[in-house]
């Protein structure tokens, strides 16, 4: 245990002073300032008018100006964006010591190798916990200013509770990105992993196959799939799982018998 | 250590220091800046890997190395990139890491810094060992001859060989003498020649170094 916990401490020491962090707390935080823009627009009859487009975006999205459907903008900005966000920080998060050329560092230490890993798994979860956390105050600050109309506590616990779910759901599937991170050594082949599963799960999501692809699920169950969210069964969940146990083990096995100098 | 030791460049000196003592389970902070001093990385201690010079970076990555003060050692181009001052430190440092009981492995093909440090040279050609031997078996084994010039060397050669000294005319315009009498004793050589009219212009006692002898074993190993 003292060997892990160490390893957490070299692992945040590693991501101090680095842009990365607040590059991807900007880039998610979009979601939140999206929802603020359609409260604007929808709040505002006159800008409703004149911004057709986002109108138009946002009645699509069956968005209104109130705080459950700002919550539930902001979980489906987890199930759709989180897969690329999330991505981005796993790609980062294990392809960094290749990038940085710091890998061979690694690889003769008393600390074990999985050690090492499974403290980057925990950085990459905290960093994604950070992540929604930060959009939901973002959320929950921009919505007071807007004054959006109250819902019943029921229903706010329950977008609360899918907002959540969705994290995890998403940080899950995240996991086999490490593999391809440390396979293609370097940032490269988990971003082009990245964006074919993003690609993958909207297609695959359209036909209505989703439930069961692991990277549409997130999607499908944050609602951004409409009523698609209600035939995700325990066997989506069950892929997604075991997809997520498939990544850990291929990434520490690989990584303890891979031949290091190629 | 590899050739070009990297470190995150986004963290301090001491930062980088601080992840690997972390990950080598090192109890002491005070080894952190221990090492940072004796590397003279003092000034640099808050500066960002990305900042620093190739020499400084060379000496961090030594750092990384040595700040657990290792019994096994193992350097590939320790020296890359230092300046003379920076090598003379981890030569010193290198000295008294094998003082103290540890096992220095250090690849290079700066074959001069090696023959200054190391106890014992194995040359590898060509992913193969050709030769393994101690300093003391090296010095025994380079070529040694006094090379000489005087105003006649051909009347020169014939008196030296007729006191029994192995004297053979070079092209370069030079007797060379290779008896170990006349190895050890140069100014026997002069003195003769001397005593007989064949002042010598010059006297050069001769010896061959790491890099020629590394030269000559791979050459003989073909």
């Amino acid at each position: 245990m003292k060997q892990q916990i160490r390893a957490i401490q070299a692992e945040l020491i590693k991501v101090k002073h680095s842009y990365f962090i607040l590059a991807t707390f900007v880039a998610f935080g979009i979601a939140p300032i999206m929802g603020a823009v359609f409260t604007l627009i929808l709040q505002d009859s006159e800008a409703l008018e004149k911004a057709g487009g986002l109108a138009a975006k946002a009645k699509a999205m069956d968005f209104e100006a109130n705080w459950r459907s700002y919550i539930d903008l902001l979980t489906q900005a987890v199930g759709v964006g989180g897969v690329l966000v999330f991505g981005f920080v796993a790609s980062w998060i294990f392809g960094r010591e290749y990038s940085d050329g710091t890998a061979k560092d690694l690889l003769s230490l008393p600390t074990p190798r999985t050690k090492i890993l499974n403290a980057k798994f925990l950085l990459y979860g905290f960093w994604c916990v950070a992540l929604v956390l930060s959009n939901l105050l973002v959320g929950l600050l921009l919505g007071t200013i807007l004054q959006l109309s109250m819902i019943s506590t029921d229903w706010l616990a329950l977008s609360l509770t899918d907002y959540f779910i969705t994290t995890i759901l998403t940080i899950i599937v995240g996991v086999p990105i490490a593999f391809f991170a440390l396979y293609g050594k370097g940032y490269l082949a988990p971003l082009g992993f990245v964006a074919l599963t993003l690609v993958f799960s909207q297609v695959i999501a359209a036909t209505g196959y989703g439930t069961y692809f692991p990277w549409s699920v997130p999607g499908l169950y944050s609602g951004a799939g409409g009523e698609y969210k209600n035939s995700l069964d325990n066997f989506s969940y069950t892929i997604l799982i075991m997809t997520c146990i498939a990544g850990y083990f291929a990434t520490t096995i690989y990584w303890k018998l891979a031949d290091q100098t190629k | 250590m590899v050739e070009t030791p990297y470190s995150y460049p986004n963290l301090s000196v001491y930062e980088n220091l601080k992840v690997i003592y972390k990950l080598r389970e090192l109890t002491r902070p005070i080894a952190i800046d221990s090492i940072i001093e004796s590397l003279k990385l003092t000034k640099y201690r808050n500066t960002k890997a990305n900042q620093l010079s190739l020499g400084n970076q060379q000496r961090l990555g030594l750092a990384k190395a040595l700040i657990h003060s290792p019994e096994l050692l193992i350097l590939d181009e320790p020296i890359n990139g230092l300046d003379p001052e920076g090598i003379v430190e981890v030569r010193d440092l290198l000295t008294e890491l094998a003082k103290n009981g540890s096992t220095v492995f250090l690849s290079s093909h700066i074959l001069g810094e090696i023959s200054k440090i190391a106890n014992r040279i194995a040359i590898i050609h060509e992913g193969k060992l050709i030769k393994e031997i101690t300093t003391q078996e090296l010095s025994n084994q380079i070529i040694k001859k006094i090379l000489v010039q005087t105003a006649d060397n051909q009347k020169a050669i014939q008196h030296l060989l007729n006191l029994n000294y192995s004297a053979v005319h070079k092209n370069s315009n030079e007797i060379e003498i290779t008896n170990i009498e006349a190895l050890e004793h140069p100014e026997h050589i002069t003195k003769l020649l001397t005593e007989n009219g064949l002042p010598p212009k010059q006297v050069y006692l001769f010896s061959e170094d790491l890099e020629m002898f590394f030269l000559r074993a791979i050459k003989e190993n073909l």
